[in-house]
């Protein structure tokens, strides 16, 4: 097991979002977070990345708890998250990832040349004014970049056309391949699981986990919806 | 050393440089000037001038290294500058208190015709030529301050570059503050004929002392036709020291001026650089970044006239406030300076909740057929911005560090990387104290 989660519960604005969530992750796995919108998803992804204040519970990564672990340390053990939405930043990719790595930086982006290009990542241009798709092939080619052990991927497709879902399937499938991650995809459509399917599925609704199970479970909202 | 700001004062120092009447007349009534003028209303501080120190004597200037008393050359040594001279200058000054200690010039640049002495040595040596230039463009009634520069001015770099002579490296002039409670007043003449080009670069930096010190120095530059000056000033003085320069400039035809200014240091600092667009097709570009570490006030702007057809002036002010930073810009298109075009952005970036920027732009715009826009924005590192950093292992100082200096980006390019590595070093050391 890679991460676990125990007893998870998050309250904001004296309401709880997260009411005792616990889950676990396997190494290399796949998994699919559904739930329709306002269930939780985003603040779940949050509170593991450690950037969501927590009211109770504990997360475990490669059996160390890392509750009070600083989000910057949680990265730099391998946690990643790909952001559903990104704040304008004044400043390039290129700066970003250099202020992450130093002059390692340059080798590991010539690496990625190929998705550089199929993403239209300009590594020069300011994060400002991004449109909502340049803002998911920008978290995908970070996810690629730092080659995380754990990746929590938030609503990666949601706001992107057609053929940049094509190149954000075939991206997911080269991290696969390159350092095979631990993979949770958030989503609430199932569409992104026709193309990488999930080892298990958890149904997120109103704060806690109402379903768990095989892939089987998608089926089933794609007929009855989160009843 | 001469102390204490009075008459006697001023009579002792012109009598010491062996000055003809016109200049004691003229610092004795730009004394009595200084005396009956208020405060300016832009003035943020108040200079304490009780007991400063005006004047210090220092032996001849220099003009090679070896010539440089041992332990005076350790402190340029360590600042790293006879190196920096031989890689990238090809002309260098030194102004240590009230004098040069030490200049040079690339001899083939002097066969050329340029001229490359200090105020002082071009008042004595070429006293027509000095006499035509000096206080024309900032008069002795100018500001307040002005005025006490103008009572006790020495020092400062004459520069003189012929016809069509193109300077291709840097010539570069360094200050230091040696002395505590102590004032500064060098006087710039930097004279551009038809065709010239040059870069002038002015840095400085002082041991910090208890008691403040007033750098106020005054900057003439003449820029004739198609002439083509960029003016990069890294200001970098201890936090005791108030900086209140007065610098303009006076274009003629097709002429081309960059202020390039990176105000890093000293307590107070107020700086406005003015460009007087007096020729057809003139340009003024004014490229700025102000920081205020924690108890530091800075004033920076710019003031432009434009005077004459198809002229055009852009004003790009990037403050970063930790302390207070404000923008202050005067515009004028004049009647008749038609088609002339005139731009200002003014960004700042709030480092802590209690940071403050303001900004004060002012257009003055009496010629219809002529356009004038101002762009103001405001950048702070919110929480959004720094989780999303956070989250991505970069810690809460490196988050601060480049979000930082991806904002001051645009004017840190203009400024040669030779200086503005160091310019980065700078503010990365004051923002770690603010987050340590």
């Amino acid at each position: 097991m890679i991460l676990e989660i125990k007893d998870l519960w998050v309250r904001v604005e004296k309401k709880n979002i997260l009411k005792g969530i616990s889950m676990k992750f396997e190494d290399s796995k796949v998994y699919g977070v559904l739930g329709p919108n306002g269930s939780g998803k985003t603040t779940l992804a949050k509170s593991i990345i450690g950037i969501q204040k927590i009211s109770k519970g504990k997360i475990i990564f490669n059996s160390k708890d890392i509750t009070k672990l600083p989000p910057e340390k949680r990265a730099k053990l391998g946690i990643f998250l790909g952001f559903q939405q990104i704040p304008e930043l004044e400043i390039s990719l290129q700066s970003l990832l250099f202020a992450i790595d130093g002059e390692k930086a340059e080798e590991k982006i010539n690496k990625l040349k190929t998705f550089e290009e199929k993403l239209g990542i300009d590594m020069k241009r300011e994060l400002t004014g991004l449109s909502g798709g340049e803002k998911k092939k920008l978290e995908i080619f970070e996810f690629l970049y730092m080659q995380p052990k754990f990746a929590i991927l938030d609503e990666p497709d949601s706001g992107v056309d057609i053929d940049s879902f094509k190149i954000l399937v075939k991206a997911i499938e080269f991290a696969r391949k390159e350092f095979n991650p631990t993979l949770v995809i958030i989503s609430h459509y199932e569409n992104i699981f026709n193309y990488i399917e999930p080892n298990f599925v958890y149904v997120l609704k109103d704060g806690i986990i109402t379903k768990s199970g095989g892939k089987e479970i998608i089926e089933s909202i794609k007929r009855h919806g989160y009843e | 050393m001469i102390k204490e700001i009075s008459k006697e004062s001023v009579e002792e120092l012109s009598k010491e440089k062996g000055e003809d009447k016109w200049m004691l007349n003229l610092r004795l009534k730009a004394f009595e000037n200084f005396k009956k003028a208020k405060n300016p209303k832009w003035l943020i501080a108040k200079p304490k001038l009780k007991e400063l120190v005006v004047f210090s004597k220092k032996e001849s200037t220099k003009t090679s290294w070896e010539e440089i008393p041992k332990e005076i050359r350790k402190t340029y040594e360590a600042l790293n500058l006879p190196e920096m001279e031989r890689k990238y200058l090809a002309g260098f000054g030194i102004q240590e208190d009230s004098l040069v200690i030490y200049r040079k010039i690339e001899k083939q640049l002097e066969k050329k015709g340029i001229i490359h002495l200090s105020s002082d040595e071009a008042y004595k040596k070429y006293p027509e030529l000095f006499k035509k230039y000096f206080a024309h463009l900032v008069s002795i009634n100018d500001n307040k301050y002005a005025s006490l520069h103008y009572a006790f001015w020495s020092g400062g770099t004459f520069l003189y570059i012929p016809k069509n002579v193109k300077v291709e490296f840097p010539i570069s002039t360094y200050f230091r503050l040696m002395i505590e409670g102590e004032g500064q007043f060098e006087h710039t003449i930097i004279i551009l004929e038809p065709g010239a080009e040059l870069t002038y670069i002015e840095g400085c930096s002082a041991p910090l002392f208890a008691r403040s010190s007033i750098h106020s120095g005054v900057v003439e530059l003449f820029l004739s036709e198609n002439s083509h000056l960029r003016f990069i000033t890294v200001q970098n003085w201890s936090k005791n020291v108030y900086n209140l320069p007065t610098k303009r400039a006076i274009l003629k035809k097709n002429a081309k001026i960059e202020w390039i200014t990176a105000d890093l240091g000293s307590k107070v600092n107020i700086v406005y650089p003015m460009s007087i667009l007096s020729g057809e097709n003139s340009s003024s570009s004014n490229f700025m970044l102000t920081f205020s570490p924690k108890n530091t006030k800075k004033e920076g702007g710019a003031k432009v006239v434009h005077a004459s057809k198809n002229t055009t002036s852009t004003i790009v002010s990037k403050s970063i406030s930790i302390g207070y930073t404000s923008f202050r810009s005067m515009v004028r298109i004049n009647p008749g300076a038609k088609n002339s075009k005139a731009r200002s952005i003014c960004d700042t970036f709030l480092v802590n909740k209690n940071s403050v920027g303001k900004t004060f732009p002012h257009f003055e715009i009496l010629e219809k057929d002529s356009s004038a826009a101002h762009e103001a924005s405001v950048s702070t590192l919110d929480e959004e911005k720094l989780n999303y950093l956070k989250s991505k292992g970069i810690d809460e100082k490196e988050a601060l560090e480049l979000m930082v200096h991806g904002f001051a980006v645009d004017i840190l390019e203009k400024i040669p990387i030779e200086y503005s590595v160091e310019i980065r070093k700078i503010l990365s050391i004051e923002l770690s104290k603010k987050v340590g």
